[in-house]
C-alpha cells in the first residue's frame, strides 16, 4: 500500500504526536525548593551494585527485544520467504 | 504480547515479595524465545515473536520497578536510578545487532539465533548476584 519513505514518514510523525502530547498532558513536577542534587548521594545510586546487577538483568531483555525487532522481519523475508505485510504481522503479535 | 503483559506483570510484581525468582523465570523465556527463531521455520519464528514479546512485557517492568526500589532509602534519586539502569542496559545491547550480523554473514541465521539465546542468557544469571529480594527492603 505504501511504500518505504511513506512509512518511515508516517512512523516519524506517530512519534512527533506522541511527544507532543506528552508534553501537553503530564503535569509539571513542582522543581521549586534546594538542589536535588548531592555529589555523595548522586554516586551512591551511579555506584550502587545491586543496581548494575539489575541493569545486566534488563539488559537480556534488550538483547532479545532488540534481535527479534530488529532481524525477524528480514529473516522472514529474505531466510524463510514470506511476504512483506504477514512478516510485519508477526512482528507486531510481539509488541501488541 | 509485550502491550499486554507489562500492566500484568506489574500487577503480580505488586503482589511478590521477592521478585528475584519471577525475574529469572522471565529471562529464561526470553533465551528460549530467540534460540526458538533457529527452528522450525516459520512457526518457529512466528513463535519466538510472541515469546519474546511476552517475556520482554514481564521482564522490562520487573527490572525498572526493582530499581526503583534499590534506593527506596532516597527517595528523590528513584528517577535516576531507573534511567540509570536504563542507560547502562542500552549502552552495552547496541553490540548485540552487530555481533548477530557478523554470525549471519558467516554462518547464517540458526547459529545467530543460538548466539543470541546464550547472550541472554549469560544476562540472565546475573539475577543470581542480586543479594537483596529486588524489592524494597522495607517491605
Amino acid at each position: 500500500m505504501l511504500g518505504w519513505r511513506q512509512s518511515l514518514f508516517f512512523s516519524g510523525g506517530m512519534g512527533i504526536v506522541t511527544s507532543f502530547l506528552i508534553i501537553v498532558l503530564i503535569p509539571k513536577g513542582d522543581l521549586s525548593g534546594d538542589s536535588p542534587l548531592k555529589l555523595k548521594e548522586l554516586s551512591d545510586v551511579l555506584l550502587n551494585r545491586e543496581l548494575f546487577m539489575l541493569s545486566l538483568n534488563i539488559l537480556d531483555q534488550n538483547v532479545g527485544s532488540i534481535l527479534v525487532g530488529s532481524f525477524i522481519v528480514y529473516y522472514l523475508e529474505t531466510a524463510l520467504g514470506v511476504g512483506y505485510e504477514l512478516a510485519g504481522v508477526l512482528l507486531e503479535h510481539s509488541s501488541c | 504480547m509485550m502491550l499486554a503483559f507489562s500492566p500484568v506483570s506489574g500487577r503480580i510484581y505488586d503482589r511478590l515479595k521477592d521478585a528475584r525468582r519471577l525475574m529469572l523465570v522471565s529471562g529464561l523465556v526470553m533465551s528460549a524465545g530467540v534460540g526458538l527463531a533457529a527452528f522450525g521455520g516459520v512457526y518457529g519464528a512466528f513463535a519466538a515473536t510472541i515469546i519474546v514479546g511476552i517475556s520482554a512485557g514481564l521482564g522490562f517492568t520487573l527490572g525498572f520497578a526493582a530499581a526503583r526500589e534499590t534506593n527506596k532509602s532516597q527517595v528523590k534519586y528513584e528517577s535516576l536510578a531507573i534511567a540509570w539502569a536504563n542507560s547502562i542496559s542500552l549502552s552495552a545491547g547496541f553490540w548485540s545487532p552487530v555481533l548477530f550480523s557478523l554470525v549471519v554473514s558467516s554462518s547464517g541465521y540458526p547459529p545467530a539465533w543460538l548466539l543470541g539465546s546464550l547472550l541472554t542468557l549469560a544476562f540472565v544469571l546475573s539475577i543470581l548476584a542480586l543479594k537483596t529480594k529486588a524489592r524494597a527492603e522495607s517491605r
